[in-house]
């Protein structure tokens, strides 16, 4: 049945069995909304930026700062500006030079609170950028700072694109963006694929990489093995053994620090009451919503447990739908088969997730049922990617979400937790764990860092802002016609200029 | 499971197993494996004695399999496993530890005064590092271990110079350790050997050195058991039939007593050994990852061809006990694991990092059957080595659930990697 079904699905999903040689086709959960640094908000995004845009600096194999827009800097003996001189000949996909102006256009735009941009963050320690010619740019910063090339990492957009430094989430950029990467966005196609193709000069290996979706998991590993695709950013659990067996096939750890969560929208009447998080908390079966999914680890904080900053002393809360029941009693909750509120109505959750990812819909069903037979009525949302930057980024309109956080090496979850951060759609606040999180953003002692962040995880834990479900073992797959594979542990394609087919 | 499968294989009428007319040469060519699939009922003969301690040992159990075994000899299968994994976490704690103290004193910022010059002269030390005597008289007065200092600053054997104090107490575990009296230290080296009150926080450091320790001790230990004073005596498996190479990275007899005698280190025995020779791998990798995976599949090409032979030749016991105890996947990955472990004597971590990748069991995430311990130890070794330090905690973690010794480790690890982010710009988003 399956073999009959396979081709169809193949040719259902305008999956040609064969691709042109020097094509990588790599399957994506969801393809990206949009392709815009600027409003990158999921890894499908970031990975597509990665092969189109570069910033002035990114990682070296060794996971060392490397120049890549950059030729050159110097850093003063302050420590509080730093002067770059940008590589020379450096033109856009559209032929435009790129100059200092797209720098200082670039951080001017992240920084400026009426884009609105999520990545803001990542140039708040900048005081100012001015350029001093077409290939210099000088950068003040507001403290001392020990590396900035560390932090140079976000992509440079061509500022002639743009008028002043207004940029609009709708405008025509995210689905024509204009980089410099070593591949250019030819397409974005009608079947949520998008094609990019090796710009003329590049030394790059691959001459045109597709990004597809795939949204049925169940799906991704055997177009894989039926050489329609050529790789896979990330298998399903119970895909591995299968494709570790397939010679044809050699798997990548990709881990991304990352993990799953139910997110508690701390604004909602209902779920600002702790006690209530805590009920939902002890109410829901952790072990029986991952069993679908395969073997993962189940968490007590907002770190994977290889992190130095888990903290082991954090006790899991069990499942114990009785303390569930006492909790929402003391809340002022009152139960007649249903959960009835201090104000006499029943207790119902909106919970979100996003619409075409086949294990986060299996996930929230089997949430939905659980809580259902404990009396507690769930409306399942599933957003599309538009969606869900609409409803859960911009407008936070919804009761819990479902979804998964990725973080680089360093793990700053800031953003999600502290009450300033960008990505705390959730509306977290504890005045504790903000002093924490700036402690340990300016602490220079790994030690002293490390303690701070395991504080905050117990703080966190505490609080339950979420309900933190588990981290799974992640690999990408790829296709062994595939030639000098090196895969960045958080871009993932930082290095695919060295690829082969 | 497994251990209903080897109950199969070696009930108590041993003969019900029929004897398979195997080609000689054909059956020597596969080695152990192919005599425990051809053979079953001499593989149920040999371990029927010492079910336990063999189910231990495929099981990379090794603390079971010592308590298990009677015979000596066996005995030192599982004590000479403990010290390589203990060599393999040395290595990992030594590139950690040199990187830690020389990037944070560097950056500025290493703790003028406490136990952190005393922690990393010690590690120096230990890794036969020339910067020990530096360290040793960089570190300031009336510091903890401060005698075991003085030996490092003079160039002789902190071992020899304890006190009283926690350095010198924990040395004085080590002085134990060497001899063989392992337990004590590796019960503490799930603890600090120094805590000191910092500014709102504890500060730990973890023993250094402890592995160095261990793995001598360990092999001490099997050195003992085989009545040897060095892991040469190793070559007694020679002589032992099948028990000798059970589960090995060497094939056969003639194999390991050819490497015994070449190999610079236990752990490199079976690395070169003549019936893969024969296969023409593509050994020659350098550090180059994309050799190392073309190495892996050329390998696994033959191992494909060994498994179907294998099943065709063998009777339902031989076939069952292919499949289930894993055998071919159990010789590939001993010998992988070897082959990585000598790709990072030979300074080529990108090579190892990739072959332990492709080593690995991923179906299985702990250390069980399916992988060893060593696996996990040497691929965080070489994830370090190749810049990747947060990536080795993650190797660590499913190895620290089976031995918590490895926990110094991992928060010297966890250490280093917190520092080299200290002035990164930290980035997330959704996962999708």
């Amino acid at each position: 049945m399956k073999r009959v079904l396979l081709p169809l699905l193949v040719g259902a999903l305008g999956l040609a069995a064969t691709a042109s040689a020097g094509t990588l086709r790599y399957a994506e959960d969801r393809a990206p909304g949009i392709v815009h640094p600027l409003f990158t908000t999921s890894m499908s995004e970031a990975r597509a930026n990665e092969l189109l845009f570069e910033g002035l600096f990114s990682d070296d194999l060794q996971l060392r700062s490397a120049p890549r827009l950059a030729e050159s800097y110097e850093v003063a003996p302050d420590r509080l500006s730093m002067t770059i001189t940008l590589r020379n000949g450096v033109t856009w996909h559209d032929g435009q030079p790129l100059t200092a102006d797209d720098v200082v256009f670039t951080i001017e735009a992240m920084a400026s609170p009426r884009n609105a941009s999520t990545e803001a963050g990542r140039v708040g320690w900048i005081a100012s950028a001015q350029a001093l010619d077409t290939r210099t740019v000088s950068l003040t910063f507001r403290a001392a700072e020990a590396a900035p090339q560390d932090k140079l990492y976000f992509k440079i957009l061509p500022a002639h694109l743009f008028e002043g430094t207004k940029v609009e989430r709708s405008g025509s950029f995210r689905t024509r963006p204009v980089g410099s990467g070593a591949w250019r966005l030819t397409s974005f196609n009608d079947d949520a694929s998008i094609t990019m193709s090796k710009v003329e000069g590049s030394d790059a290996g691959l001459d045109e990489v597709v990004l597809r979706e795939v949204s049925d998991k169940n799906y991704q590993a055997k177009l894989l093995l039926y050489e329609s695709l050529e790789a896979l950013v990330r298998v399903l659990p119970r895909d591995l053994a299968t494709l570790q067996n397939d010679r044809k096939v050699e798997l990548y750890p990709y881990q991304t620090n990352s993990w799953w969560y139910l997110g508690f929208h701390q604004d909602k009447p209902a779920l600002k009451k702790p006690e209530v998080r805590q009920a939902l908390t002890h109410m829901v079966d952790v072990d029986q919503l991952l069993a679908p999914i395969g073997t993962g680890d189940v968490l007590t904080g907002p770190f994977v447990r290889s992190s130095p900053f888990y903290n082991h002393d954090v006790p899991r809360a069990p499942h114990d739908p009785d303390k569930a029941a006492e909790l929402l009693t003391a809340a002022g909750y009152t139960f007649n088969g249903r959960w009835l509120g201090p104000d006499g109505k029943e207790l119902t959750l909106r919970v979100a997730t996003v619409s075409n990812l086949e294990t986060a819909q299996d996930v929230l069903i089997n949430l939905q049922s659980q809580l259902q037979s404990r009396g507690i009525t769930v409306t399942p949302e599933f957003l599309t990617p538009a969606e869900w930057k609409q409803k859960v980024w911009r407008e936070h309109d919804f009761d819990i979400v479902l979804s998964q956080w990725s973080f680089d090496r360093n793990e700053d979850i800031y953003e999600q937790f502290h009450s300033q951060g960008a990505r705390n759609f959730l509306g977290y606040r504890s005045p504790e764990v903000d002093r924490l999180l700036d402690e340990a953003r300016t602490s220079s002692d790994p030690q002293e860092k490390k303690a701070l962040l395991r504080q905050v995880h117990a703080a966190v834990a505490a609080d339950h802002p979420m309900i933190f479900l588990w981290t799974l073992d992640s690999y990408a797959a790829m296709s062994t016609k595939v030639k000098r594979v090196v895969v960045h542990p958080f871009y993932f394609f930082t290095w695919a200029g060295d690829w082969a087919l | 499971m497994t251990l209903l499968l080897l109950c199969l294989a070696c009930g108590d009428d041993a003969s019900t197993s029929q004897p398979l007319p195997t080609p000689p040469a054909a059956q020597g060519s596969y080695g152990w494996v192919g005599e425990v699939a051809l053979s079953p009922s001499e593989f149920g003969a040999t371990i029927a004695a010492e079910r336990r301690g063999w189910t231990a040992l495929h099981a990379h159990d090794y603390r079971t399999a010592t308590a298990s075994f009677t015979e000596p000899t066996h005995r030192a299968r599982p004590e000479l496993s403990m010290a390589l994994l203990h060599h393999d976490l040395a290595l990992v704690g030594d590139e950690a530890a040199s990187r830690l103290f020389d990037e944070w004193a560097e950056r500025g910022g290493l703790p003028e005064h406490g136990a952190a010059r005393a922690v990393a002269a010690l590690a120096a030390w230990c890794s036969g590092s020339d910067q020990a005597a530096q360290w040793a008289a960089e570190a300031p007065e009336g510091i903890v271990g401060a005698s075991a200092l003085a030996a490092i600053a003079e160039g002789t054997s902190p071992l020899e110079a304890p006190t009283d104090d926690a350095i010198g107490q924990r040395l004085a575990l080590h002085v134990a350790a060497r001899r063989g009296e392992v337990e004590t230290l590796e019960a503490a080296q799930g603890l600090p050997m120094v805590t000191e009150e910092a500014h709102g926080f504890t500060r730990a450091f973890y023993d250094p050195c402890a592995h160095h320790a261990l793995a001598a001790g360990w092999e001490a230990r099997a050195a003992r058991s085989l009545d040897a004073s060095s892991w040469r005596g190793m070559r007694a498996w020679g002589d032992g039939g099948l028990s000798g190479r059970l589960f090995s990275p060497w094939l056969d007899a003639s194999d390991l007593l050819a490497e015994v005698e070449r190999a610079e280190h236990a752990g490199l025995v079976g690395v070169q050994g003549e019936r893969l020779d024969a296969l023409g791998l593509p050994l020659a990798t350098g550090d180059d990852p994309q050799l190392a995976r073309e190495l892996v599949r050329s390998l696994d090409g033959h191992l494909d061809t060994w498994r179907a032979d294998l099943l065709q030749r063998s009777n339902a016991e031989g076939g069952a006990l292919l499949n289930s105890l894993g055998l071919v996947e159990r010789f590939r990955q001993e010998w992988l694991v070897v082959f990585a472990r000598h790709a990072l004597h030979q300074g080529h971590p990108r090579a190892a990092l990739a072959v332990l990748q492709q080593a690995r069991d991923v179906g299985e995430p702990e250390v069980g059957p399916a992988n060893s311990p060593s696996l996990f130890a040497l691929t965080a070794a070489a994830e370090i080595r190749s810049g990747h330090t947060r990536q080795a905690l993650d190797a660590l973690e499913p190895l620290s659930r089976s031995f918590t010794a490895v926990r110094g480790v991992q928060e010297l690890v966890g250490d280093l990697a917190v520092l080299q982010g200290l002035d990164r710009q930290g980035d997330s988003k959704e996962s999708q």
